[in-house]
């Protein structure tokens, strides 16, 4: 397809589409795919490249976006004693670098996380109020990372618009209310994506009076975080060290940006509950990361 | 009855004509006697920094030496146990005033005289006290269990799991079978079963390594129902021992069982701090069972008692979450993220034992003088 052509269809798209395409309803499911071949991200796709199965039931595309749609940011972080000093300035700096790439119509809120939770600014898109928000981040406190990232998805539940969760940890949970399994589920009930962004150091975790380094390098709480983030089509990203965190949130928010969106109304399917989810490429080679299905009330 | 009480006069006046030197005229000494003795003194009359920088001002050569007196002096008689006691007493406390502050900034790994000799002070109470040809034991024993708990607690508070392992298994060897103490070493156990992965480097009381081990969550929460569940046949009215068991239960998957504890508490207990825990301990399973109407109901009712608590606002957020009620859930979130909450009881009870601290170091002080 030529670039004019397809700005031509994207525009077509564009307009057919409802005005708030995001909420999963009996009427419109909405599904976030990243296609990858290789390291590269690819582009260009139609509708006609995807096959979707709802319940194992091939359903029609209607519709299809790419890097088009005004995005809410929800920033979940870890502000746990272990983070403070060099950590903290890199953490800070990098939330600094999400703000500045926001675009005009995107929102973002800033939710820290010891063993408390504080929403240091709610979804708005004044840049400046949350550049303030960021500088007055501190360090201290236990870990309550799994009902922070439920605070995440809370907030995110009355976002009408594509909402990435990323969530940034360098500890073990072990201040929450509530276990993994039950985060697992409110993850798939979720219509956010989450990100996780975990650091790989030889830092003891923050309960370091307590646990001593293993023989292998201390990382944080990976398998967890994994598990959360698959269940919503998202990933875990690791930061090798304190200076490579900034680059590392530029790479999830860049990555979601070049995640397609694909909408369609549910066909064949009557099953209420959780409904599994497959995309999956037509004649061509390459990966595809999506959510594995949704909630139908 | 006259001629013994005779001869018990007797004796201590020859130990006091014929024993000068033996470290005072009587067990503990008089005050003026040394810096050491003095400093116990302060302590006992109140002056806690006073009596902080006397002990401090002595080197750790002359700490054991004078302490270890309380050991080496003859035993005191019946009529001389009380003044003797409260010494002991006194020392043990001012010993754990110093230790406890000095912990949160040296490494757990670093040895403090202070904690040995308060340690060893609490030994000898309890020893002394069997030994003793006492007509009633008086309350020197609680008074060194609760001497344990209030380590314990500490320990927990400032989260060197590592050492209240040993610690409380100690106080378990002084104290078999002791409630109280049994509950707290639940509670540790439950303590390490929030860390979901990790070593753990186990210490004996004296700081020094024991043995590494892998955190496993199930096991310590299984230790942790096993050590309630004999607290509870010791000591069926302890509360805090059945919330934490219904907990724990909950954790382990014995969603029944854990609900028939937690409704015991709330049938029984009258302390808010349970009750609320209980509610919200129940409505979570509650929402397990997709019995939405009575999760409500429990959330209310822990809302009575702490509004706008920690644990009450996460659940109910995720109550209203799972029951399509988005604007709820996000606005119930909102409300916790935007006031904090330090003061709700869940953070206390994340901490093992360390909500009675406070209360444990009220008590001992006020008991130290009896």
């Amino acid at each position: 397809m030529t670039h004019r052509a397809a700005v031509v269809a994207v525009a077509l798209l564009h307009v057919a589409a409802p005005q708030e395409p995001f909420r999963s309803s009996a009427e419109l499911v909405t599904v976030d795919a990243l296609v990858t071949e290789g390291r590269r991200f690819v582009t260009g796709l139609t509708a006609s490249d995807f096959e979707l199965l709802d319940s194992g039931v091939p359903q029609a595309i209607r519709q299809l976006y790419l890097d088009e749609l005004p995005i809410s940011v929800i920033m979940v972080l870890d502000t746990s004693g272990s983070v403070r000093g060099e950590r903290l300035t890199s953490l800070r700096q990098a939330a600094l670098a999400i703000v500045d790439r926001l675009r005009p119509d995107d929102r973002a809120a800033i939710v820290s996380f010891s063993h408390q939770l504080r929403l240091r600014e709610d979804l708005t898109g004044d840049r400046a109020a949350l550049r303030t928000a960021i500088a007055a981040l501190d360090a201290e406190g236990g870990t309550g990372l799994r009902d922070a990232a439920f605070a995440g998805f809370a907030l995110a539940a009355r976002e009408r618009r594509r909402t990435l969760l990323l969530v940034f940890t360098d500890g073990v949970d072990t201040a929450s209310l509530l276990d993994e399994d039950r985060l697992l589920d409110l993850a798939r009930r979720s219509e956010a994506t989450v990100y996780a962004v975990g650091i790989r150091d030889d830092v003891p975790d923050l309960r370091s009076r307590m646990l001593t380094r293993p023989p292998r390098r201390l990382v944080s709480d990976a398998r967890f975080v994994r598990h959360l983030a698959e269940q919503t089509g998202g990933r875990l990203v690791h930061a090798e060290q304190n200076r490579d965190i900034g680059p590392t949130f530029e790479r999830v928010l860049s990555e979601f940006h070049s995640r397609y969106v694909l909408g369609y109304t549910p066909e064949g399917v009557t099953a209420r509950g959780w409904r599994p989810v497959e995309v999956r490429l037509v004649g061509r080679k390459g990966r595809v990361l999506a959510r594995p299905g949704y909630f139908a009330e | 009855m006259l001629r013994s009480l005779i001869a018990a006069v007797v004796r201590s006046t020859l130990f006091v004509v014929l024993i000068p030197a033996a470290a005072g005229a009587s067990p503990g000494g008089p005050a003026g006697e040394s810096p050491y003795r003095d400093a116990v003194a302060q302590y006992l009359m109140g002056g806690v920094e006073t009596a902080i920088d006397a002990l401090l001002s002595l080197s750790d050569s002359e700490v054991v030496r004078e302490s270890s007196r309380f050991g080496h002096e003859r035993p005191p008689t019946t009529s001389e146990w009380r003044v003797w006691s409260r010494q002991v007493r006194g020392a043990i406390l001012l010993h754990t005033e110093v230790w406890l502050r000095r912990a949160a900034s040296r490494p757990v790994e670093a040895r403090d005289i202070h904690a040995d000799v308060s340690r060893t002070l609490a030994r000898l109470l309890v020893t002394r006290t069997a030994e003793a040809d006492l007509e009633e034991p008086g309350s020197d024993p609680e008074f060194v269990r609760d001497w344990y708990l209030l380590v314990a607690a500490h320990q927990h508070r400032t989260l060197r799991v590592e050492q209240s392992r040993a610690h409380l298994a100690e106080a378990r060897r002084q104290f078999p079978g002791d409630g109280r103490v049994l509950l707290a070493s639940g509670a540790d156990h439950e303590v390490l079963s929030a860390v979901t992965r990790g070593w753990v480097q186990f210490r004996n009381v004296a700081g020094e390594r024991m043995s590494q081990e892998r955190v496993n969550q199930a096991r310590e929460l299984q230790r942790a129902a096993e050590f309630y569940r004999t607290a509870i046949q010791a000591r069926p009215d302890l509360g805090e021992a059945r919330l934490r068991l219904g907990r724990v239960l909950h954790r382990l998957g014995d969603a029944e069982a854990a609900r028939r504890e937690l409704e015991l508490v709330q049938s029984r207990i009258r302390d808010p701090a349970l009750e609320y825990l209980a509610a919200v301990f129940l409505a979570l399973i509650e929402v397990d069972r997709q019995q939405h109407a009575r999760a409500r109901d429990l959330y209310a009712q822990a809302a009575r008692i702490h509004p706008g608590g920690y644990a009450v606002l996460v659940g109910m957020s995720e109550l209203a979450y799972r029951t399509g009620r988005p604007a709820e859930a996000a606005d119930l979130m909102r409300r916790l993220l935007l006031r904090g909450n330090d003061r709700d009881p869940w953070w206390g009870y994340l901490l093992g034992t360390s909500w009675h601290v406070d209360a444990l170091r009220a008590s001992l002080s006020r008991r130290m003088r009896e």
